[in-house]
């Protein structure tokens, strides 16, 4: 009977879909203005948005409760650095997003605490692997294009911190433990709040 | 004359996002702000280019001000004030009514789930940065924290204070929302209609081609500074 269910429970509503617009906006907002925590380090940035966002995306992925939440909030945070000229974003994020899915695989996913944190803490791994990425695969002409726009301090503060691999492995590692303490955070604010309220 | 619709802004769009990728020079960025001046006023956004103008200024003065020594604080005004050409055409679309976005899109074939997400993701910037500007009201009303200061003390409170009224107001948001178009027959299969125009006339064809040739102009003189 609840192998029958399960498609139409999996199924997207219009609801669901607005759902996840709305609280994407506000995410995409929060990520918008991070970089600004460079100021203290780059290493912190992904972990401290991860921290930021974390009660946004547990609130949204118990509200809509179906597989391909994270996945299309890949896609759309992707499509968006797209829109500022990092296609390469949508590429990483698309992949890391599907590897997220897969760790939610299976009945209640993203009702699961770990499982969504993990997936959530690898979803944010992959942000911070985006700036990683060209530089793993095209670093000359990458460096040649930088180059051209950013000042030689600039750029050797951010290959430092990109192109070292201990530099790389810290990043995600913050990223990571970010996206971590972030649902945990999440989790009880819900618990503390929104399901009090029955809101979600 | 009929100013041009949200398929033109998405076409103009798409091309500000190559541009922004191929040029390289702070000249060639000066251009396109102009020519994205130039495309606000003529959909009759004036109003909006001070704003704009303002925060591309304040940037670019924060980005050069800076010393050398604070590289990564200098890239990220430097970044915001480069991204700020392909913002003001974003613009456009944010303004304009989501009833045409959504019939342009859905003669365009995009699935209607699709069609409902890029809307809101357009529209509900400045609704959300309006609701986010109303907590921060709503806590120096209540005296939560009396001085600038006071959050920087109590981090985790003002974390606590400011996301769970952001999340209420997400969902009772998206609640409403949902119920409204719902009642407004967005799940009807019937062919959506709008009393706004939304077919490719002359008005946005000469946008076009007048985006198309200035953006050519922009990218030629990039060869020419080098």
């Amino acid at each position: 009977m609840e192998a029958q269910l399960s498609p139409l429970q999996n199924r997207w509503t219009l609801r669901d879909f607005i759902t996840l617009a709305i609280f994407n906006v506000v995410m995409l907002i929060i990520i918008t203005f991070c970089p600004m925590f460079t100021f203290a380090s780059y290493l912190i940035v992904g972990g401290i948005t991860a921290l930021l966002n974390g009660p946004l995306y547990v609130v949204m992925a118990n509200k809509i409760n179906k597989r391909g939440v994270l996945f299309l909030s890949s896609i759309i945070t992707g499509l968006y650095f797209v829109a500022y000229g990092y296609a390469y974003f949508l590429l990483v994020l698309g992949v890391m997003g599907i590897i997220c899915e897969l760790v939610l695989w299976g009945q209640e996913g993203y009702k699961s605490t770990l499982r969504s944190a993990i997936a959530y803490a690898l979803f944010y791994v992959g942000y911070s692997m985006c700036g990683m990425v060209p530089l793993m695969f095209f670093r000359d002409e990458y460096i040649a294009i930088l180059s051209k726009s950013y000042s030689k301090v600039a750029l050797d503060e951010m290959l430092y911190y990109y192109g070292t691999p201990s530099m790389a492995i810290t990043m995600c590692l913050i990223s990571a433990a970010g996206g971590l303490v972030g649902v945990m955070i999440g989790n009880m604010l819900f618990k503390k709040h929104v399901k009090k309220a029955k809101l979600a | 004359m009929r100013q041009p619709g949200p398929k033109t802004h998405l076409l103009v769009l798409l091309l500000a996002s190559i541009l922004t990728i191929l040029i390289k020079d702070d000249l060639q960025v000066h251009m396109m702000l102009a020519l994205s001046v130039v495309y606000l006023v003529l959909n009759r956004l004036s109003r909006k280019v001070l704003p704009f103008l303002l925060v591309y200024v304040l940037s670019l003065a924060v980005s050069f001000a800076m010393p050398e020594t604070l590289g990564t604080m200098k890239l990220v005004f430097y970044s915001f004030a480069r991204m700020m050409p392909l913002v003001m055409i974003g613009a456009t679309l944010m303004y304009s009514p989501p009833g045409s976005i959504m019939c342009v899109l859905e003669r365009m074939s995009v699935p209607r789930p699709i069609t409902v997400m890029i809307c809101i993701l357009i529209r509900f910037f400045p609704v959300v940065l309006l609701e986010m500007k109303a907590i921060r009201d709503g806590i120096r009303a209540r005296g939560i924290f009396p001085h600038w200061y006071s959050a920087l003390l109590h981090p985790a409170m003002a974390y606590e204070c400011f996301f769970m009224p952001l999340v209420v107001r997400c969902l009772k948001l998206s609640a409403e929302l949902a119920s409204s178009a719902e009642l407004r027959g967005i799940e009807s299969d019937c062919a959506r209609t709008s009393i706004h125009a939304f077919h490719f006339r002359t008005a946005d064809a000469v946008a076009l081609v007048i985006y198309i040739v200035a953006a050519a102009a922009i990218y030629g003189a990039g060869g020419m500074i080098a």
